[in-house]
């Protein structure tokens, strides 16, 4: 057996070394005042580059203790221009550009990720993560399918990687406020939950349209082949890349019941305290002249997706008490007194989300929005499309994730992904 | 007085007969323009046309011999020399009323590299063991990314017939090849798959160590919640070596803590 003491020859040869260069440890592994030493950053890598993405990378930088050493696109010009971003605010040249999320997801110095790509990418994008031993913060919705849904869950659960998804509502306190009178008992035994739906004005497309070929760019420029990632393949048309296009095609995302119900049914779900189940019913319903969805838990609730108005909201009901809360700060209760005294500020900034999830990849607590919660509320929001779609009541056993008499609505909770990506 | 009554009863069945005849006549005459439309339908044409079969295909769960009539005519265009963007119209319709008739022309379409994707989006959500029997049959049949995509069904259906099959293709030449068998094998998750995905991982070049260990992480799973709680144990020992990286190991002692808290 070969001796495993260290040589003197071997002692030596380590001893010089570290006598022969000097001793330096550069400021910025030391940190400051202003910036943690480097054991204690977080060094991150960002997949998608648009507005939303870019958007949630500058709120990952504004804290001191995180370290952006990549940016991930399908596109050149944001590769190009978030570089630019994240180069002048981390005053270095450090950050690398790749096309390819999996090269980004073989580096070894990276330790979380941040995933805003369209919403067709987000599962797939969000296991491969897990795979690599990354942490993530993932945009709503964190899939397409429920099936989807559920692979993510297991690969987050195999792992045990941090993941957070982007419903950052949960994190406003005006939101959380709303959802703890519900919880808490205070408006009563809860009846019914409002889940508003994006506003059916901003969807002009047909759900499955396809356009013209357009001829496809360089891959250098636009690699289609990877932006269409695991969705059905057809030939390239520029449109299909712009959000106001794409968000209303269910290739690529769930439309109007995503858009919004990502955020407002994941609320629903929690005023009802139904984190880890969905409802057991959906029917059509008319709500405002338009063709909507009401679903029923199993414990009585009603859920019903709202026809959508700008600005998002969603309302609680009680037998002894409601609350209402939106976007724009607004919020109304009755009984008056539930918000006596309450000052809460507007809009649904992203910091404390992000707060809580750089907070949770340092303590491997549980995050505010993981992944069984948010693939719960988005499987609501994916069986109301499929309720929809088929234009029939629907039974459906959060237990096993199948609904119960109807093949076809059971056919449409999973879609083949184009290769080589797979969900397992 | 009584042939009166009888004259206006007959006049008004007559009404009631065209009113219900007229309705379905129409709703065939759509379908039929839809179908019509299919045999020019190229990508980016009004879909309007279309709408019409959309509503049958959904309708239909309610009449067995009207699904199996509308399955025909998919199936015709399947089969046809209308475009892809047809084809891939008429693969969606199918993949909500497929049956076993529908595997065989489907399955020709998987060797086409630009139609072998949406041919899967309709076999792997029917249920039929045909669709299942089609994928398994297309790999010797199939290259490239069309293989890996039919070696990825094969793996959702979790087809155990094709354990054989893909243990040999963990030596294919193609590394895409390789780890899409061995990710599959890592979801089918029975005995044969396990002892091959132990002995690739051991020897598994560089590029492919990290797909080799999720799926024994997967394989164990599999067979943890199958009831073979030693064999998963022993999946997760081989993983818990300094020569995988953190998270396996982790993930490993994860798992094994889960295999032996059950009973």
């Amino acid at each position: 057996m070969r001796d495993k003491r260290i040589t003197r020859r071997g002692f030596v040869k380590c001893a010089s070394a570290a006598l022969a260069a000097p001793y330096v440890i550069t400021s910025a592994a030391l940190g400051n005042q202003d910036r943690p030493a480097a054991s204690e950053r977080i060094a991150m890598g960002a997949i998608g580059l648009g507005s939303r993405g870019t958007h949630d990378l500058q709120a990952m930088m504004a804290n001191a203790d995180v370290q952006m050493l990549a940016v991930c696109d399908c596109k050149r010009a944001r590769r190009d221009a978030v570089k630019k971003l994240v180069d002048t605010k981390s005053d270095n040249t450090d950050c690398k550009t790749y096309r390819d999320l999996r090269e980004l997801l073989a580096r070894d110095d990276i330790d979380a990720v941040l995933i805003a790509t369209g919403d067709n990418w987000h599962t797939t994008a969000s296991i491969l993560a897990a795979k690599a031993g990354k942490d993530m913060y993932c945009e709503k919705p964190m899939s397409v399918a429920v099936g989807e849904g559920r692979a993510l869950c297991d690969a987050m659960d195999r792992y045990g990687v941090i993941f957070q998804c982007g419903t950052q509502r949960r994190s406003v306190p005006r939101f959380k406020y709303a959802v703890d009178l519900a919880r808490s008992g205070k408006l009563g035994e809860l009846k019914t939950v409002y889940a508003e739906k994006a506003p059916a004005k901003w969807f002009n497309f047909h759900p499955y349209a396809t356009l013209p070929a357009q001829p496809e760019p360089p891959k250098d420029e636009v690699d289609w082949d990877m932006w269409l990632g695991p969705a059905p393949w057809r030939p390239f048309n520029a449109q299909y890349m712009s959000r106001r296009f794409w968000m209303c095609h269910l290739d690529f995302s769930g439309g109007m019941l995503t858009e919004w119900g990502s955020h407002t049914a994941d609320l629903c779900q929690w005023a009802n305290d139904a984190d880890n189940e969905t409802p057991v019913e959906f029917e059509l319903a008319e709500d405002k002249g338009k063709e909507t969805v009401v679903a029923r838990y199993a414990n009585g609730v009603k859920m019903i997706f709202e026809e959508g108005a700008w600005p998002l909201h969603v309302r609680f009901v009680g037998t002894e008490g409601m609350v209402y809360v939106d976007d724009d700060g607004t919020m109304e209760a009755e009984p008056k007194s539930l918000l006596a005294g309450r000052q809460f500020d507007k809009g649904y900034p992203a910091e404390n989300h992000v707060r809580n999830f750089l907070d949770c990849v340092k303590t491997r607590r549980t995050p505010i929005a993981p992944a069984e919660g948010a693939h719960r509320a988005n499987s609501t929001c994916q069986i109301a499309n499929i309720c929809q779609l088929l234009g029939r009541k629907l039974t459906f056993d959060p237990a096993t994730e199948q609904f119960v008499g109807d093949e076809a609505a059971n056919r449409m909770i999973h879609r083949a992904m184009r290769a080589p990506w797979q969900l397992f | 007085m009584f042939q009166r009554i009888s004259t206006i009863a007959s006049l008004v069945a007559v009404v009631v007969l065209v009113g219900l005849v007229l309705p379905v006549s129409a709703a065939d005459d759509a379908v039929d323009k839809g179908f019509e439309t299919l045999k020019t339908y190229k990508w980016g044409d009004d879909r309007t046309a279309l709408e019409a079969v959309d509503k049958a295909v959904v309708a239909s769960s309610k009449d067995a011999a009207a699904q199996k009539a509308l399955q025909k005519r998919l199936l015709a265009v399947v089969g046809s020399d209308a475009s892809s963007a047809a084809k891939d119209y008429a693969c969606r319709k199918l993949s909500l009323i497929g049956d076993a008739d529908a595997a065989a022309p489907l399955a020709a379409l998987l060797p086409d590299k630009n139609l072998s994707h949406i041919a899967r989006y309709a076999l792997e959500r029917m249920p039929c063991p045909e669709a299942v029997s089609a994928l398994r049959g297309a790999l010797p049949k199939t290259k490239k990314l069309a293989k890996v995509g039919v070696i990825n069904s094969l793996g959702v259906r979790r087809d155990a017939e094709s354990t054989a099959a893909l243990v040999e293709l963990l030596g294919d030449k193609d590394q895409q090849i390789v780890a899409a068998a061995a990710a599959a094998l890592g979801s089918i998750g029975n005995a044969q798959a396990a002892k091959a995905l132990g002995a690739f991982q051991k020897k598994a070049p560089k590029p492919i160590k990290l797909v080799a260990a999720d799926a024994c992480l997967t394989c164990a799973e599999r067979m943890l919640s199958d009831g073979k709680k030693l064999e998963a144990i022993a999946i997760y020992k081989s993983l818990s070596g300094d020569d995988q990286p953190k998270h396996v190991k982790m993930a490993a002692t994860k798992g094994m803590m889960a295999a032996m808290s059950q009973k």
